[in-house]
Parts: C-alpha cells; sequence; structure tokens
C-alpha cells in the first residue's frame, strides 16, 4: 500500500485528488486560506518582476520612443486643449447641479462619491497594483495586490480615471480578484449619455475586449459615439461612471432590441494600477423587503 | 539507483545528484513559469493570443523526457494556474495533465533532433488544449462564440506556440541531458 503511494501512480493519483479537493472547496467558497497562502508568498515575487521588467523595458525602450513621444506630445497638447474648455464647462455644470439639488433637499445615497476619476485618483494614493492577468482567455480576471486588510469588500467597484474597470469578486487577506467588464458574466446597467436611453451592458469574452450593450429601446435611441457610463440601477455600480463609446450599431427589423457594440474607455489588456472604491458600499438586495400589494378591500 | 540500460555500461557517478527531476526542483521551476506566465507576459504581449509557457514546458518534456513526468508537470503547474485563474478551478491541471500524458506517450529516443516533433506535437496539443477547455466551460453553461475563439484566440495561439517551441525545446533537451543518467564505457 506505502509502495503504492511512493510510486509515480500514487503520485499522480494524489495530484487529482487534490484538484477534486480544490473544485470543491472552490464551488464552496472555501479556498480562502489556500489563497491567502498563495498570493502572500507569490505577492511580493510578482511585484520584484514587474519592478525589475519595467526598470529594463524603461533602459531599453527610452531610445526608441524620442520621435513616437515627440508626435505624441503634440497630440496630446491638442487634446488638452480641448479638454480644458470641456472642463470650465463641466465645472459650471456641477455648480448648477449642486445648487438645483441643495434646493430641492436632494440626498443621494453616497455624498462622498466623486465624479471624477481622476480627482478620485488624485486624491488617494492607496492604489492597488494588478498583480496577475488571467492564463485563460476564456475568463477575464486580474489579481491586485489589495484584499481584506485594505478594507476591500466583495462586489466594491474598481475604476482608473478612464472609466469602469469591473467589480471585486473574491476577496483574500492581501489579494482580490476583479472580474473586467469585458467578460462573458459581466453586466452593468447602463445608460446612454445623449438619450438617456436604459440597457445593459455585457461583456462578450473569448479574446475580444469589446461589450455589446443589450435591450436598447428600438428606434433613435443609440448611435455611433454615443459615450454610454453606468446608471446606478441595481445599486452595484455608482452613476455616471464611463464605461466606453459606441463603434456600431445593430438594429433589425425583426428585433425586439436595439444592440450596440461598444469600445470601453479603459483598455483592459495593459492595466497597471486601479483603484478600488472603497466608500461606495453596493446596495445589498437580499436584505430589502419583498414589496407587496396592499389587500383589496 | 535502478539501471535501465544494460548492465553492461556503468553510471556516471554525478549522474546520481540528479539523475531524476527531484520535487524540490520541479516545484521552484513550475511556480516560476506559472508566474512569468501571469505577471510577466501579459506586460510584455497584452491581449488574449499570448504563448502558453506552461503548456509548452509541459509538452517539450514529455517529448523529450517522457517516462509519465509530463503528466506529473502538467497536473501541478496546472494546479499554479488555476491558484491564479478566475476560470472553474481544476480546468489548467486537467487539461495540461491530459496534455501531458499524451505527450508522455509520443515520447521516443529515436529522431529526438527532429524538431518536426516537438512542433507538430505543441501544434496539435495548443489546440486539444484550448478547444478542451472551452468545452469544459460550454458544458459548465458558459456562452462559447466558437468561430470568434477558434480564430482569433486558438489558431494564432497554437501557431504562436509551435513558432516558440524551438528555443523551449532546446532549453528542454539541455535539462534533459543534465538529469538523464550519463553513461561511461
Amino acid at each position: 500500500m506505502l509502495d503504492l503511494f511512493r510510486s509515480r501512480t500514487g503520485f499522480v493519483l494524489i495530484l487529482i485528488v487534490l484538484v477534486f479537493i480544490g473544485i470543491a472547496l472552490r464551488s464552496t467558497g472555501n479556498m480562502g486560506l489556500v489563497q491567502d497562502a498563495t498570493f502572500g508568498v507569490f505577492a511580493p515575487a510578482q511585484s520584484f518582476l514587474i519592478d525589475a521588467t519595467n526598470g529594463v523595458t524603461n533602459l531599453f525602450g527610452g531610445f526608441q520612443e524620442v520621435n513616437a513621444l515627440r508626435a505624441q506630445v503634440k497630440q496630446l497638447q491638442e487634446q488638452l486643449n480641448t479638454a480644458v474648455i470641456d472642463s470650465v464647462r463641466v465645472r459650471e455644470l456641477e455648480i448648477e447641479n449642486s445648487e438645483l439639488r441643495a434646493q430641492l433637499e436632494y440626498k443621494q445615497a453616497n455624498p462622498d462619491y466623486l465624479l471624477s476619476g481622476v480627482t478620485v485618483l488624485q486624491e488617494n494614493d492607496n492604489r492597488a497594483r494588478v498583480l496577475a492577468q488571467d492564463p485563460s482567455a476564456l475568463v477575464n480576471y486580474i489579481i491586485i495586490d489589495q484584499g481584506r486588510e485594505e478594507e476591500v469588500t466583495v462586489g466594491m467597484p474598481v475604476i482608473t480615471p478612464a472609466g469602469l474597470v469591473g467589480r471585486v469578486t473574491e476577496v483574500g487577506a492581501n489579494w482580490s480578484r476583479v472580474l473586467l467588464l469585458n467578460d462573458t458574466t459581466s453586466s452593468v446597467n447602463a445608460v446612454v449619455q445623449s438619450t438617456r436611453a436604459t440597457g445593459i451592458v455585457q461583456g462578450q469574452g473569448q479574446g475580444s475586449d469589446l461589450l455589446v450593450m443589450r435591450y436598447l429601446p428600438l428606434g433613435a435611441s443609440v448611435k455611433e459615439d454615443d459615450l454610454i457610463l453606468t446608471s446606478g440601477i441595481g445599486g452595484a455600480f455608482p452613476k455616471r461612471l464611463v464605461l466606453g463609446q459606441v463603434i456600431q450599431v445593430n438594429q433589425r427589423d425583426t428585433d425586439l432590441f436595439t444592440e450596440a457594440i461598444i469600445r470601453p474607455s479603459v483598455d483592459l489588456t495593459r492595466l497597471e494600477y486601479v483603484l478600488v472604491m472603497k466608500k461606495f458600499t453596493p446596495t445589498d438586495i437580499t436584505t430589502e423587503p419583498t414589496p407587496t400589494p396592499a389587500p383589496s378591500p | 539507483m535502478k539501471d535501465e540500460t544494460n548492465s553492461a555500461f556503468i553510471l556516471h557517478p554525478s549522474s546520481f545528484i540528479l539523475s531524476s527531476m527531484s520535487p524540490y526542483l520541479v516545484l521552484p521551476l513550475l511556480i516560476l513559469i506559472a508566474l512569468v506566465q501571469t505577471t510577466l507576459l501579459p506586460i510584455f504581449i497584452p491581449g488574449p493570443v499570448r504563448p502558453d509557457l506552461m503548456l509548452m514546458v509541459v509538452v517539450g518534456w514529455g517529448v523529450v523526457h517522457g517516462n509519465g513526468q509530463a503528466a506529473l508537470w502538467g497536473l501541478v503547474g496546472g494546479l499554479l494556474l488555476d491558484l491564479f485563474s478566475g476560470a472553474p478551478f481544476g480546468l489548467h491541471a486537467l487539461s495540461l495533465g491530459g496534455v501531458g500524458w499524451l505527450a508522455d506517450t509520443l515520447q521516443t529516443n529515436f529522431f529526438r533532433s527532429n524538431l518536426l516533433i516537438p512542433l507538430a506535437t505543441i501544434f496539435v496539443a495548443s489546440l486539444l488544449y484550448h478547444i478542451g477547455q472551452a468545452a469544459v466551460m460550454q458544458a459548465l453553461g458558459f456562452t462559447i462564440n466558437w468561430a470568434f475563439y477558434s480564430f482569433n484566440v486558438v489558431m494564432p495561439t497554437a501557431i504562436l506556440n509551435t513558432v516558440l517551441m524551438p528555443l523551449v525545446y532546446w532549453i528542454l533537451r539541455r535539462l534533459d541531458r543534465v538529469v538523464r543518467p550519463r553513461l561511461t564505457w
């Protein structure tokens, strides 16, 4: 009997048993200790590898990038000029909005949520570093270096200055797993900025970095270049986070709804640092009482 | 150590040091490969089409060394990838273990310098690996766009793995020469 376990066959059997134990643990949500131990050991090594890679890349890449950088600076200068004008206009609208809300005594559910992702990141040095990406192209997850010790909980939105990245799905001691927007299981309630038509933005996964917005009303509810924002419906995400821009509208006479293909505002393949919105508490709809109709007289 | 060859040959004393790849060498190697695949490769090669480093090492070791070791490497390497992955646990372990087992059966002491064998093996293994994982995901309820996934991820990845396999195969053959018992007349 002991010889079996000392042999290669025995070792293979032990590994297969470990795999099935792992399947059972993860499906019941009890994988925490194992993954805490794993990422507790691996995270410093991953950070070291990333730092070393960035150092080498900066050393050799700098020489080749001068001309590209010059062209990029010129382009960015033009964009900045446009952005300054827009920023002034937006600021005016914010002031007007604030005054009107005060007049109506309108209370927001999350008064400490800031509208601008850039502002949020500038005022928060507590960025999370992306340690790893999923090795499979069938799912879209990243691992970040913040977890329970940094007060991260499941369901928290994850953003960058460019917009929404995804949400936290699993939390460990000092690591978290984030489901990206372009995963097939990702689903976000969204609104078209120009027409205020609502729909659901889902990922297409399997290697595609594009999103699809479904259940839009038929008609002129959306057009190309429209900006898509989170609607806040459902309480999983705050309102007005940028999701992306429409690049294609699909509408056939036989369809019940219109679909739009969206390019995410965030490059989900090149994430380095993200921010977890810890001040935003996702609404726990499971605790809300089910409304019951009043009995008829 | 058991003399697996003709008893007329004498094993060189130094071969006893690394006469088989002990877990104390294999595990750190596979951990390093898992870290490189999940942490470094996405930095240099963003996007879904990336070399499957663990797959290439497992398949390559099976062709070079065989003897059931590739299946073991696949299971252990796959377990490590499963820890990093949000996919159903066990997906990488079972698929890499299965592919490793297939690679073990292709191990041969003949034509080992023929590069076509590992190239053909990794190409077929890449197709089986990715399509097998997609089939399992579909069986678990995920929606798979087979046409898009096959032409935009599976085929390009298989081609990329094949292009890079000569380098990996060369490294593994050097490693195999170190761990195989050396013979003296």
